[in-house]
């Protein structure tokens, strides 16, 4: 009966010696929640300041946010596009227009970066939509695909 | 030759054509060998590389792309080409990193089932003769 017990414990911690080695390396390259994150801050870092008014041609500036939480490094491509109330994007649809800027960034797994970036607007109306559209690029086509991310802000923009 | 490594090395190729051919590298033409590039850091990472100084310069010639001058530009050129020149030593490096830590995995899980083994067919002895061994001078008596 002893001789039972005996085998039983140091089997049990034996195979506890063999789970907590195996175990690292079976879990180590799977992330929990792969996602990708987008935001714009004001040009003195928070968010919610963000200019209300711009001037046709004038330039203005903010901050761009992107993190990585993918689980592997991404090449990333931000792309700023303007729209008005009847525009339509959607987290699987992007938007079309033709950019009027766009940035780039390679980014490791845990990794953001804050890029201060500086537009200017071409064409005048009110209630436009600056639009801040995140795609990824896929090593398998080459190409940059639509992320599901996007952001934007509302402005005026003004001829005087 | 398995799949994998085919596609690393058509990558190599389609970027050492694509980089000889390029005499004034416009921003496009950078984007696609940034592109080429990345995606052999990409699968390097994926053969367990340390490619965190590579994604550092990568970072770095995207930011110069940004940029789009004619100086940021060279600047760009040259460190996506450091990054192709260093990006299959990192891949070997991991590679053979990757293929020892699992060795190791593997060795220990060995050990340690043989000792369970040895555990399990010696194991009650062992721990009765030692047990003997230590409580030889007791007396047993009576109560």
């Amino acid at each position: 009966m002893i001789d039972d017990e005996v085998k039983m414990v140091a089997l049990a911690l034996i195979g506890v010696m063999v789970i907590t080695t195996a175990y690292p390396l079976l879990v180590s390259h799977r992330p929990i929640e792969a996602f990708s994150e987008l935001a714009i801050l004001g040009e003195n870092g928070r968010v919610g300041d963000y200019p209300k008014s711009v001037r046709v041609g004038s330039s203005f500036n903010l901050l761009l946010y992107v993190g990585n939480y993918e689980g592997r490094t991404e090449y990333y491509q931000v792309l700023a596009k303007v729209g008005d109330q009847g525009s339509n994007i959607a987290d699987t649809t992007p938007l079309i227009a033709a950019p009027i800027a766009s940035w780039d960034m390679v980014l490791m797994n845990n990794q953001n970066k804050t890029l201060p970036v500086t537009l200017s607007i071409s064409n005048a109306g009110t209630n436009r939509r600056l639009v801040f559209e995140l795609h990824v690029l896929d090593p398998g086509s080459g190409a940059f695909v639509y992320h599901q991310r996007w952001i934007q802000i509302w402005l005026n923009v003004t001829t005087t | 030759m398995n799949r994998g490594s085919k596609g690393f090395i058509v990558a190599m190729l389609t970027f050492t054509i694509l980089s000889s051919t390029v005499y004034a590298a416009p921003v496009d033409d950078l984007r696609i060998q940034l592109s080429q590039v990345f995606s052999l850091v990409v699968k390097a990472e994926r053969s367990g590389g340390d490619v965190s100084g590579l994604v550092a310069k990568l970072d770095q010639a995207a930011s110069l792309l940004n940029a789009g001058d004619a100086e940021s530009l060279a600047r760009a050129s040259s460190l996506i080409n450091q990054v192709y020149g260093n990006v299959g030593n990192v891949a070997d490096l991991g590679a053979k990193a990757t293929t020892l830590q699992y060795l190791w995995a593997g060795w220990t899980i060995a050990l340690l089932g043989i000792w369970g083994l040895l555990i399990y067919l010696y194991g009650s002895r062992i721990f009765w003769t030692l047990w003997l061994r230590l409580k030889r001078d007791w007396r047993v008596e009576a109560v």
